[in-house]
């Protein structure tokens, strides 16, 4: 990831101060922010607060940009850990009510499985059920495409590191998963 | 890992468009500043009650410790006899 052209002209118009750069930034990122933001939390309600949350804090440190990391990396520190400030705010005391409510949705969603997607939802439910830093991973991974050095330049860890959590989240989602699978016919296997 | 999932995951976590509605929550939103508080810094009252109230206990306890030294501290010999101002049998 590296800074082009148009994003190092855009993004030093932003420290000038330059309203239409701010809003061409805004065009050129917000459907990655979105979109991380909604695969991490789940709920589109939540993930607009999050993209709210991480433009106004990216605009108003925009100066701090120094150019040493990639733009779009800085902007996925933004999101990350946007993501992971709004979970902590959100005050989820005990990780078992988390989890007794996913179990209920699924319970609950039984009969409206037959009328839509089964699979996509499934899979939305088991990701959400992951801790934040195996969902982040994952969210990084799948949603943005990114490599294994470039989730460890975002995250500030190593790259063995973001190996390891991607593999304990495959093994997480592949236990919760796997039996719709055999349901569905093997449609995949 | 199984293909599958692979599979699974790239299709059902695929990027979202943005609501048209952000760029103006984004130009509306208030600068952060109460809310941007970190959270300890908005520990730092309830931190200062807390210490308040264990203050004000310990000091309770204190005087209550004081006042009992002072009941031990009077000689075996007159408590006896003072109590006998008072409980007398007739």
């Amino acid at each position: 990831m590296v800074l082009e052209g148009s994003d190092r002209e855009l993004v030093a118009a932003c420290q000038r101060g330059e309203r239409e750069a701010f809003r061409a930034l805004f065009e050129a990122y917000k459907d990655k922010v979105f979109s991380i933001a909604l695969r991490f939390s789940g709920d589109p309600a939540t993930a607009m607060d999050i993209a709210q949350d991480t433009f106004v804090k990216l605009f108003s440190r925009i100066g701090d940009f120094r150019g040493e990391s990639g733009f779009e990396t800085w902007i996925y520190r933004m999101v990350a850990n946007s993501c992971f400030d709004h979970r902590r705010r959100s005050w989820r005391l005990l990780p078992l009510i988390d989890e007794v409510a996913g179990r209920l949705r699924e319970s609950r969603d039984c009969l409206a499985d037959l009328m839509r997607s089964q699979m996509g939802e499934r899979v939305h439910s088991a990701v959400e059920r992951l801790s934040p830093d195996l969902r982040m991973v994952v969210v990084l991974r799948y949603t943005e495409g990114l490599a294994y050095e470039e989730i460890a330049e975002v995250l500030g860890c190593s790259t063995g590191t973001v190996a390891s959590r991607l593999n304990r989240a495959h093994k997480a989602l592949e236990r919760r998963l796997a039996h719709l699978v055999k349901q569905n016919g093997g449609r995949h296997a | 890992m199984r293909d599958w999932l692979e599979l699974e995951l790239s299709e059902h976590l695929a990027p979202v468009k943005a609501p048209d509605d952000l760029w103006r929550r984004v130009n509306t939103a208030r600068p952060a500043a109460a809310a941007a508080l970190p959270l300890r810094l908005r520990a730092l009252p309830i931190a200062a009650v807390v210490t308040l109230i264990l203050a004000g206990a310990l000091w309770f306890m204190a005087r209550g410790e004081g006042r009992q030294a002072t009941y031990r501290q009077f000689p075996a010999s007159a408590r006896a006899e003072s109590c006998l101002l008072c409980h007398t049998t007739m």
